[in-house]
């Protein structure tokens, strides 16, 4: 080979080596510097849903505290006086004023109502009640002050064995429960609720179901059924909302049992 | 060689083919340039022929700046530079060296390549700029331009120092250069092809969210 031959080798090969080198160094750069970013966003996205759980947490601390205040005030302090009224009231001699007593009679009946009604209220805003009691329980309860309350027709199923939940499920899926009924009374202009639950030892489904107004895709989503979409997914759970105009509104809550 | 070559090609061309509902734009320019490429080896393999050769790198330059148009929209005119400057260095050899067409020298190949590896800088260049949205190895652009580095940036002296030893023992010695890195360019192509349909799969937000979920159940 000429010496000329080989210079030219020896350019050829090594320039290209070098730039094979330079090449492959890019490549690899650029391979562990994507991998590092995706690394990074994945950190990020993860602490954003963090705060978010976090964030969603302390809201919901936040109003239960409020409700148990609440509660516990309507307990102690109306309650009380409408308890020392009652007592008044039955004190009345009737016989010194005939001409009254239908009157006496009726208040009677009317604080005998507000006591009920006021320890019903006190009840399902007490938090360490709806923890302990059963689900079916306090879903009873709340219908049944819909029904005074609001003269709404409600009713009420429960079908299947026993789904043995946390507290602290209970107490999410009681709240979701009780803003459905809200919005049903605030929104659907219905005259009639329904909730059936299902359950079983490994799911339990709850389905509410309204002969209201309804409405179609063009609502936008609120910020209750976003708080509903939020509070079922920090128990693990799923809500389906499907509605139609003019056919009601119906809704199903799914949790199913942690392996 | 030649046969593995060709084999590669045809392999590249039947998964496009297999994938070809999943093809974005830019991908179908780069299944047109793998046709052409296949069109051209089996011409020069039956009669070498430097016009076709000429021919074939000229078009090459041509669809690859479409390719670049397509997925550096961003900096197309840096794009369309490059295109300009390898359309009148073609002129400019045509007319200033007599019979260029009908010589093998490849200088035009040796500047075409600079020019597609200063498209590849720029690609990387917004590939880093871009959010993740999925893992780099779905990405089939991101196998293409590895490829494409690889190959024009390492035979950019091969193509340019060719006339030197053309008819000479040391070409014979020196094509592996080009053999070896075109066969990787192809190979990089076929792993382009094969990550269409997951890179398709990954781009559905509904399959994204399924796959992360999964992702977060193994972790």
């Amino acid at each position: 080979m000429h010496s000329t031959d080989q210079d030219i080798l020896i350019t050829v090969l090594g320039g290209t080596f070098i730039l094979l080198f330079f090449a492959l160094t890019i490549i690899f750069l650029i391979m562990v510097y994507r991998r590092k970013q995706r690394e990074y966003a994945e950190h990020q996205a993860l602490m954003e849903a963090n705060f978010r759980k976090e964030l969603l947490q302390a809201q919901l601390e936040m109003q239960e505290q409020t409700f148990q205040t609440l509660s516990q005030e309507l307990h102690d302090n109306i309650g009380q006086v409408l308890s020392l009224a009652k007592l008044n009231v039955s004190l009345i001699d009737s016989r010194q004023a005939p001409q009254y007593t239908s009157y006496i009679e009726q208040t009677r009946i009317l604080l005998n109502n507000a006591i009920n009604d006021l320890r019903d209220i006190s009840k399902t805003l007490n938090t360490n009640y709806i923890k302990e009691k059963d689900l079916a329980e306090s879903i009873q309860r709340e219908l049944t002050m819909l029904e005074h309350v609001r003269k709404f027709e409600t009713s009420f199923s429960n079908e299947g064995t026993a789904f043995d939940m946390p507290p602290d499920m209970r107490l999410i899926l009681f709240r979701i429960i009780q803003e459905c009924c809200n919005n049903v009374v605030k929104h659907a202009h219905a005259s009639h609720l329904a909730i059936a639950m299902r359950s079983s030892p490994e799911s339990l489904a709850i389905e509410i179901r309204d002969n209201g107004k309804g409405f179609g895709t063009e609502i936008e989503k609120g910020v209750g059924m976003y708080n509903m979409e939020n509070r079922m997914k920090m128990i693990k759970g799923t809500i389906e909302i499907s509605s139609e105009k003019g056919k009601g509104t119906y809704i199903r809550l799914f949790v199913r049992k942690e392996p | 060689m030649w046969y593995l070559y060709i084999s590669l090609i045809l392999l590249v061309i039947v998964l496009a083919a297999v994938r070809r509902k999943y093809l974005p734009r830019e991908l179908s320019i780069i299944f047109i340039v793998v046709i052409i490429a296949l069109v051209c080896e089996v011409i020069r393999y039956i009669q070498p022929n430097p016009y076709i050769t000429h021919a074939y790198c000229f078009t090459e330059l041509l669809l690859l700046g479409l390719y670049y148009i397509e997925i550096a929209r961003e900096q197309r005119k840096l794009v369309i530079a490059g295109l300009g400057l390898g359309v009148a260095v073609e002129l400019f050899l045509i007319l200033t060296r007599q019979g260029f067409l009908a010589q093998a020298s490849n200088i035009d190949n040796a500047i075409f390549n600079v020019i597609i590896v200063f498209w590849v800088i720029i690609y990387y260049f917004n590939l880093i700029k871009k959010p993740i949205t999925h893992s780099i190895t779905y990405d089939y652009n991101f196998w293409i331009n590895c490829g494409h580095l690889l190959f024009y940036s390492c035979t950019i002296i091969y193509f340019g120092a060719r006339s030197y030893f053309e008819d000479n023992e040391l070409y014979k010695k020196l094509s592996y250069i080009n053999k070896t890195f075109n066969l990787s360019l192809y190979v990089f192509y076929l792993i382009a092809f094969w990550v269409t349909k997951k890179h398709a799969l990954l781009s559905n937000p509904a399959y994204r969210e399924q796959d992360n979920k999964s992702l977060q159940k193994n972790a």
